[in-house]
């Protein structure tokens, strides 16, 4: 459930980084990728990584569990280490570029509320498209819950152990069950777009634009990690 | 907002339903027939009925979301299924599921949804909002993410952007349903309030019929059967066999003095005060 | 290992334009496809699906906290033009999480979004012959190792670079020839024995792709039960077109 956790993180903090602009906290966050993309000595990635990390718990966020969940493409790494043929410096490349571009994205999105990145990017892509963001982020926030009552309320009929083939079939169920309630939600909301008058498009505020002071944080990262790519090669 | 209507009742009818049939996907039939639906002007209307009457039905056919097999429904004068978004800003809507309902991502947007769909410039938008937000208390809510509110909170925000244009006519879906007291009485106080000072005419679909005296000057009884009974609360409630028939409980008021003996067919007050008052005098030959 | 996303930082940029400029492709041959007469319909159930795809990830089941991957699923219930929509709304939410690089979203969109084409296709197609839960078993199976075989496909592209030579006016001779060289360049992606790649890939994909199909299986047997209608094949003729609200309200 790390995109519910994530979404709290979001909206609920209050540090500098947080009230920096959403323009500004995405364009350092594309100067950091492009450092991350580019750079070639996992030195370089280290620094990069640590400086993050040095954000995040400025801005009072766990750290540790947010670097567990950038630790993701460390699966794909592993996949890589297997088949590598260019020894361990390559894996280790790969694991570094990999996870500190996760870290990079979860930075950005534990103090961005998703809302405000699909405003910004509503701006650049088509209607159904821009719309389909919010109507996935709504729909998975209610439906989350109906699936989170309907696993409590198999746990509580007891014997749910997803180790067991009984477990598997009830998943299933739980799945299908709220898929049906997703599809009845999906007819009340399309009632409701009628009603209110959907004109093709679902149209968000300008605040993500809105720059202030607190945008220099983002800023500096993203060219610090240009320059420290540049430099340590 | 412009005052459209003067400010005596003038008994202009809004919404006329006529005999409508509607069949669904799975066969089930609905049937609205029997008397009229009428509603006025300024009115409040409660639609009374067990779950599984047709209100819904009923309601959904007023917004133009169903069309009549057999039958006609018309609202300011025009079919709404054929043309709902003729009557859009003289109608709002409040549906059961609220979460379906939400659709702009913050509390601000959401409210903003219908102004900004319409074109309304930023700055105009930006006042209608706030002017709902100011009518509905809920300022401290506007940049909030809907999915984190409570129960109330969203049905508020909900009635928020069905309220902004400041509709003559407003459809609710079991508005009641899930709301602790406190919420229930703040909603009704509202929904009271737009009707006194905004001419909002009311349509209610309800199975609480303790509320129904509150929030509704005449009501509706949906049974099998269709539109069975009209009337006023008190006139209704006193109709012991037909709410039976209806499969609906009397308020607990009017049960109590049903129980008390109160004469058949006799208007028992809804109200703890008119109740009160009625066992005060009665209470020798109790 | 159904829902393996590439990460940033392993694929040379030219590959990584090409994946965005094929997705841009295949979205706008979408949005143009899934067309509907009321715009508000779809939108509804696009963000449903999607969500529910984003579900099936955070679900648990099986040994190892496997988790699902319904974008098959998720093919069927939207047909192809949607299903693709999905999968791409589905990428850019997990890639904000860091789950799958934000440049590699052209191409991981093009490997999920393959899933929710073919798993409609074959489908459709199986649904004649077998009972569903035997269809939707057999779809995923097929399906997932062609995805799987798109994935290895694009693994193997993106270790050669294109190369424009320049010829000169030789009779007969085309003037300009492209090919595929391997690449110059130091990239992650070129250090890989290909073949020990896709041997892994393949070996602990098919396992996953049993648990997928047995999953898939169980849940469409369960709408062949509930609501038989969304198997029908085509989404669009869900309702009744002129009782758009149709289901049981009250």
């Amino acid at each position: 459930m790390e995109l519910a956790q994530i979404d709290q993180w979001a909206v609920g903090g209050a540090s500098a980084w947080h009230r920096a602009s959403t323009l500004a906290k995405i364009t350092g966050t594309a100067l950091v990728l492009a450092a991350i993309i580019s750079a070639n000595d996992w030195r370089a990635l280290a620094a990069i990584y640590a400086a993050m990390l040095f954000v995040l718990a400025f801005a009072r966020l766990p750290v540790f569990k947010i670097a567990l969940i950038a630790a993701y493409p460390a699966l794909f790494a592993l996949l890589f280490a297997l088949s590598a043929k260019g020894g361990i410096g390559i894996v280790v490349l790969i694991l570094a570029r990999g996870c500190t571009a996760a870290l990079a994205m979860l930075l950005l999105i534990t103090t961005t509320p998703y809302v405000e990145i699909f405003a910004a990017l509503g701006r650049v892509l088509p209607a159904l498209i821009a719309d389909g963001l919010f109507a996935t982020y709504r729909a998975f926030f209610i439906l989350l819950e109906t699936f989170a009552r309907l696993v409590t309320g198999v746990r509580l009929r007891g014997g749910y152990s997803r180790w067991s083939w009984k477990g598997f079939t009830q998943m299933a169920e739980v799945i299908g069950v709220t898929f049906l309630h997703a599809l009845d939600l999906a007819e009340h909301a399309h009632a409701a777009l009628h009603l209110r008058g959907y004109a093709g498009k679902i149209p968000a505020s300008g605040k993500w634009r809105r720059v202030n002071a607190q945008d220099i944080f983002p800023l500096a990262l993203g060219v610090g990690a240009v320059v420290v790519t540049l430099l340590v090669r | 907002m412009p005052e459209i209507i003067t400010h005596h009742k003038t008994w202009r009818e809004i919404v006329r339903v006529h005999c409508v049939r509607h069949v669904y996907e799975d066969k089930t039939e609905v049937n609205l027939c029997g008397l009229d639906m009428v509603v006025r002007e300024d009115e409040r209307v409660a639609i009374l009925g067990s779950n599984g009457s047709g209100k819904t039905t009923l309601l959904y056919h007023l917004v133009g979301l169903l069309r009549p097999l057999e039958g006609d429904v018309h609202v300011f004068g025009i079919e709404p299924h054929r043309a709902f978004a003729k009557i859009r800003e003289r109608v709002g809507v409040v549906l059961q599921n609220v979460d379906a309902q939400i659709i702009g991502p913050t509390v601000y947007d959401d409210i903003a949804f219908s102004p900004r769909s319409y074109g309304f410039s930023e700055s105009q938008v930006g006042k209608m909002v706030k002017e709902m937000l100011a009518e509905l208390h809920i300022e401290h809510l506007q940049d909030r993410v809907p999915h984190y509110l409570s129960g109330g909170e969203k049905k508020k925000v909900a009635l928020a952007g069905a309220l902004v244009f400041y509709p003559q006519l407003l459809v609710l879906d079991e508005p009641f349903t899930g709301l602790d007291p406190q919420s229930r009485d703040e909603l009704m106080d509202i929904l009271n309030h737009f009707n006194q000072e905004h001419h909002l005419a009311l349509v209610v679909a309800t199975h609480d019929v303790d509320l129904v005296p509150r929030v509704a000057d005449r009501a509706y009884v949906l049974s099998q059967h269709g539109i069975v009974a009209e009337g006023a609360p008190a006139e209704i409630f006193a109709q012991k066999e037909l709410l039976r028939d209806a499969r609906i409980d009397a308020p607990i008021l009017a049960q109590l003095l049903n129980r008390l003996d109160a004469r058949a067919g006799e208007e028992l007050p809804l109200d703890v005060d008119g109740a009160a008052q009625w066992i005060r005098k009665h209470k020798s030959s109790l | 290992m159904s829902h393996l996303h590439l990460p940033d930082g392993i694929i040379p940029i030219f590959w990584l334009a090409l994946g965005f400029a094929a997705t841009a492709l295949m979205l706008a041959l979408a949005l143009r496809n899934a067309r509907e007469a009321d715009s508000a319909r779809r939108l509804p159930r696009l963000g449903i699906v999607a969500a529910l795809m984003l579900i099936g990830m955070m679900a648990e089941i099986a040994i190892i906290g496997y988790h699902i991957n319904l974008s098959v699923l998720g093919g069927i219930l939207l047909g192809p033009w949607l299903g693709f929509i999905a999968a791409f709304l589905v990428n850019i939410i997990l890639a904000l999480f860091g789950h799958g690089g934000i440049t590699v979203i052209g191409l991981n969109s093009l490997i999920i979004g393959s899933e929710t084409i073919l798993g409609w296709a074959i489908f459709r197609a199986l649904k004649k012959k077998l009972n569903p839960r035997a269809s939707a078993a057999a779809t995923v199976v097929i399906t997932l190792t062609l995805s799987t075989t798109l994935m290895v496909g694009i693994i193997a592209l993106t270790q050669t670079q294109p190369a424009l030579a320049f010829a000169g006016p030789e009779a007969g001779a085309p003037l300009i020839t492209f090919e595929l060289v391997a690449a110059a360049e130091e990239h992650p992606i070129t250090q890989i024995d290909l073949a020990r790649f896709a041997q892994l890939v393949y070996f602990f994909g098919a396992i996953g792709w049993v648990i997928e199909a047995a999953f898939t299986a169980l849940v469409v047997g369960f709408f062949a039960r509930a609501r038989p209608e969304l198997l029908a094949g085509d989404p669009r003729a869900r309702l009744n077109k002129e009782n758009h609200f149709g289901t049981r309200a009250d």
